[in-house]
């Protein structure tokens, strides 16, 4: 089920001093299962954008079609629409409320009408994919570590069973285990049931390491939708919006300065380490 | 200025459980310094920072500021007054709603003469570079923004040492730069004693000492340098390396002669340079 954006433009505090135009004509189309990143720094209308996406807000002009429902139609039914994309806004556990684990991942789900039995079902099926063990559902929320808890709060919306996932910075305020921890719970529920997810992030670097497409957005303006290694060419035009290339590219694109070629596409260090090593290499046959 | 010795602590759950998060932390923080302190989560380093300015007060052992005894109650505001704390949320820390009154709100409190408060409130704007946002509306600024405020509303109260919890953690990589901008001005050009708790390693980098806290010990306690040579042992401890240092260390493994301390992207294309021209 295609997300289909069309000419979508929303102003923020129309008619008050504080008017804003947080997103400008925007068209962009999102296919069944694809793993997207959607940069842009702060103030340039991620935010916006991605309440858009499931009917939080709804554009002034142009529309918003999730399989096949047109958000702005006022008919619609919403409770469907944010059962199928998920949200997990930015430091997710704030939201923990219940008494315990279990009760907070079932609060979703429950008041989407799923019967007690239906919800454990789901419980046990989304406990793994967020790397928790079953003895944890009894004990509070609040008694959890942030790594943890941020699971919880992750599990909580996957209960929901979106097709489509929506995570704001989902690493953001983590060390560097935990970091890598959520990246790889979300990169095996995208490998595992091909759901679709939009990564809303500010590290290049992990944005190099999980996703297949880039999305960016700068000055409520849509500047690329392409291939990671395409968005990462144009390391120029990154910098202006105030973004980054990942470190490694960096390197890469001094290197070539100095008049070293090691070759496009590198912005892993593995990548970079491989490129290397062929360099030399080659050197040598010469 | 800051000496720690032999410090223990616990926290106790409702259970009564008491899990020990520090265990014998000695460490020493001279005047002038910038030091950074990391870990991952959970390994102690923000229980650590609570001790400096007698949040929390230790079970074990000592903590001396300026050589007072921070569990020296009757002391309790000198402490206070000699280190100042910024934390990781920027909007925990804001309390008036015009940005200079905000900063103004700690030497307030510390009975200072109106004229001496309007001194040091331009003056702390000044040095966070956020004096045209003085008659702002605190909650109209960016993250990085807030942050600086909340950073001036600390050097107005004249600390000897600013102690920052990860304050870069919420912030976007534009808000990072403009607090780490901050800092190192803080420390060079004014010579406040800083110390950075942080799991950020490009942050760390900044530092002149590298101290890193896991399961409550100090492990290593050196230069940044000396510190990130050490890729191995930091990834045991759940902590990261920046890219450039992990590239010119993947190089090193495989037997390419690479110096063994890159810590920037200029150093790893410097020396990249050397092994391909």
């Amino acid at each position: 089920m295609p997300i289909i954006v069309q000419n979508v433009s929303y102003t923020y505090g129309k008619g008050s001093p504080f008017e804003k135009l947080a997103l400008n004509n925007i068209s962009f189309t999102i296919e069944d299962g694809d793993f997207i990143a959607l940069i842009g720094h702060t103030g340039s209308g991620k935010s916006t954008l991605i309440q858009l996406l499931n009917g939080l807000i709804k554009p002034d002009s142009g529309s918003v079609i999730v399989n096949g429902h047109n958000l702005c139609d006022d008919k619609i039914d919403m409770k469907k629409i944010r059962s199928t994309v998920g949200i997990v806004f930015q430091y997710p556990e704030y939201q923990l409320f219940e008494e315990t684990v279990y009760k907070d991942i079932a609060y979703g789900p429950s008041n989407l009408g799923k019967t007690p039995e239906e919800i454990s079902k789901i419980i046990d099926d989304v406990l793994p994919l967020v790397g928790l063990e079953s003895d944890i559902l009894d004990k509070s929320p609040f008694e959890l570590s942030g790594g943890q808890k941020r699971r919880v709060a992750i599990a909580g919306v996957l209960a929901m069973e979106p097709a489509v996932l929506i995570l704001d910075e989902p690493t953001a305020g983590l060390d560097p285990a935990g970091r890598n921890d959520i990246l790889s719970c979300i990169t095996a529920l995208h490998n595992k049931k091909n759901t679709t997810v939009i990564l809303v992030s500010h590290s290049m670097e992990d944005v190099a390491n999980t996703v297949d497409k880039i999305l960016v957005i700068s000055d409520a303006n849509l500047l690329a939708f392409d291939s990671v290694a395409n968005v990462f060419k144009d390391s120029v035009a990154l910098k202006n919006i105030g973004l980054n290339v990942p470190q490694v590219t960096r390197v890469v694109n001094h290197l070539k300065q100095k008049g070293i070629d090691l070759g496009d596409d590198i912005y892993t260090v593995d990548s970079a380490v491989d490129a290397v090593v062929r360099y030399l290499e080659e050197g040598k046959k010469c | 200025m800051i000496e720690v010795k032999d410090l223990i602590y616990s926290y106790v759950s409702e259970d009564g459980t008491s899990e020990e998060v520090l265990k014998n932390v000695s460490l020493n923080i001279k005047q002038g310094e910038f030091v950074a302190v990391l870990g991952h989560n959970g390994s102690g380093k923000s229980t650590f920072a609570k001790h400096l300015n007698a949040i929390f007060l230790p079970m074990g052992g000592k903590v001396y500021v300026g050589g007072i005894d921070t569990a020296d109650e009757s002391r309790l505001w000198d402490v206070r007054g000699k280190v100042g704390m910024v934390f990781q949320n920027p909007d925990n820390q804001i309390v008036a709603s015009i940005v200079e009154e905000d900063v103004a709100f700690a030497p307030e409190n510390l009975g200072i003469e109106p004229a001496e408060i309007r001194r040091r409130v331009d003056d702390a704007l000044e040095k966070v570079g956020m004096s045209e946002y003085k008659k702002h509306s605190p909650h109209m600024l960016s993250g990085g923004q807030k942050q600086r405020v909340a950073i001036a509303g600390i050097i107005a109260m004249k600390p000897e040492i600013i102690v920052m919890d990860e304050p870069t953690a919420m912030l976007d990589p534009i808000g990072r730069r403009e607090v780490i901008q901050t800092i190192e001005d803080l420390n060079s050009l004014y010579g406040i004693t800083i110390v950075l708790i942080t799991h950020n390693m490009d942050e760390a980098v900044k530092a002149q000492r590298v101290v890193v806290i896991d399961s409550g010990k100090v492990i290593m306690d050196d230069t940044a340098r000396n510190v990130f040579k050490n890729v191995e042992l930091l990834r045991e401890v759940g902590l990261d390396v920046p890219q450039a240092t992990l590239l010119a260390w993947e190089l090193r493994k495989k037997g390419y002669n690479i110096r063994d301390d890159v810590l920037t992207v200029d150093e790893c294309t410097e020396e990249i340079y050397k092994l391909c021209r």
